[in-house]
């Protein structure tokens, strides 16, 4: 019972690591500063020149406004294009068809997202 | 081949039409290109017209709010088709065939990333309607042409960034992991949806490289009701001037994929 248990704690933190690390095809950095940081910021500064057009003098509601969507963005597009890489790959049946419990691999599949999303709203709180 | 002359005669046309046949088939099937095409600038343009309301006015500014919205729907998906076609084609085994087929590499692309913009005018014909129809904006008849040469120069302006794209990503294979880095920067550099004024002046070198600043620039001014044709020629020559950068790199780019593979010897070096 206890065996079986704490095999699945590390099926789970296992699945939620090496799908987060192929998520973003951690072979280099680049790939997660762009999704991390360049394309937050990039939004966030065409919104707020968006808003100068529309003539608003103060961006403060435009800032927080994208922070806030940072943490969906990651639990929602993670998960989704993570899952959407096993069916490309042809993975997906093979996960499904192993013996390995489906509840601890799918939801270490979002573990690591939702921690992320927190981690990059922090820091992009403290940026802003 | 003709049997009586014994030379190879090519008519490139039929290809043409197959390929953009195949290329419009695949987007309008693809719920991805809907995304691109409609939801994403649908949702930047009333993001613009709720900040205008924010701010007190009844309605946006609708060249840079509406319009600006159907570029920045062509750019994303001109940006992302040109990427993704060259990923599916590298994941399906596709892409050495292509490049080892007699028809040359930069034709397939050219004529693929034509198709895309082709597709991607969905998004700015349906800012327009929406411009005329919804919010009655009347354009006078006398700038009518002057927005026609200018959409056809920013046309122009994205067929050659989309090729250029293309080759890159075959070239590079790690360019496709840094597509985040294009869209919205693109987007912002070349001040799709807010005057480019508003852009800190350290950074207007690297909008000035992109020919996508030009045209947009070039439109919105032949929307005004006092055109200055000496600003408006200006801005179009420069576009296609730096169109025809691109399409030059582009061309060296090309030739470094063919020594690729002839270095390497492996079609699959691509």
């Amino acid at each position: 019972m206890k065996k079986n248990f704490l095999g699945n704690i590390r099926l789970y933190l296992a699945s939620a690591w090496y799908s987060y690390r192929a998520l973003y095809a951690w072979q280099s950095f680049g790939p997660y500063i762009s999704v991390k940081i360049a394309f937050p910021l990039a939004q966030m500064l065409l919104f707020i020149f968006m808003g100068r057009l529309a003539g608003l003098a103060d961006p403060l509601y435009i800032v927080i406004g994208n922070i806030l969507l940072l943490p969906s963005t990651n639990g929602v597009m993670g998960v989704s294009i993570t899952i959407n890489g096993e069916r490309d790959f042809r993975t997906l049946p093979y996960l499904i068809a192993s013996p390995a419990p489906r509840a601890p691999l799918f939801l270490g599949r979002s573990l690591v997202h939702i921690i992320d999303g927190l981690l990059s709203t922090s820091w992009h709180s403290s940026w802003a | 081949m003709s049997r009586s002359s014994g030379k190879a005669r090519h008519n490139p046309l039929p290809f043409i039409g197959k390929q953009i046949s195949i290329q419009i088939q695949m987007r309008a099937l693809s719920v991805f290109s809907f995304g691109l095409l409609i939801f994403q600038p649908a949702v930047f343009s009333t993001v613009g017209y709720m900040l205008a309301r924010m701010a007190g006015k009844p309605a946006p500014d609708l060249i840079y709010v509406i319009i600006g919205g159907g570029i920045m729907g062509m750019w994303s998906s001109m940006v992302f088709t040109s990427f993704f076609d060259i990923n599916n084609d590298r994941r399906h085994g596709t892409l050495e065939l292509i490049v080892g087929s007699p028809t040359s590499l930069t034709t397939v692309l050219a004529v693929r990333t034509f198709a895309n913009i082709l597709t991607g005018m969905v998004s700015m014909l349906l800012s327009f309607v929406v411009v005329i129809f919804l919010f009655k904006f009347t354009i006078p008849l006398r700038n009518h042409p002057y927005i026609i040469v200018s959409l056809l120069v920013l046309f122009f302006g994205f067929w050659s960034i989309g090729v250029f794209l293309a080759h890159f990503r075959v070239a590079s294979r790690v360019t496709g992991q840094f597509i985040n880095y294009l869209e919205l920067p693109v987007a912002i550099l070349a001040a799709f949806m807010f005057p480019f004024e508003y852009l800190p002046r350290w950074i207007t070198w690297l909008s000035n490289s992109i020919p996508l600043r030009w045209g947009v620039t070039g439109l919105n001014a032949s929307f005004q009701q006092e055109l200055i044709l000496s600003n408006l020629w200006q801005d179009w020559a420069t576009s296609i001037g730096v169109s025809f950068i691109y399409l030059l790199v582009t061309y060296f780019l090309s030739k470094k994929v063919h020594d690729m593979i002839r270095v390497t010897g492996e079609l699959s070096s691509v």
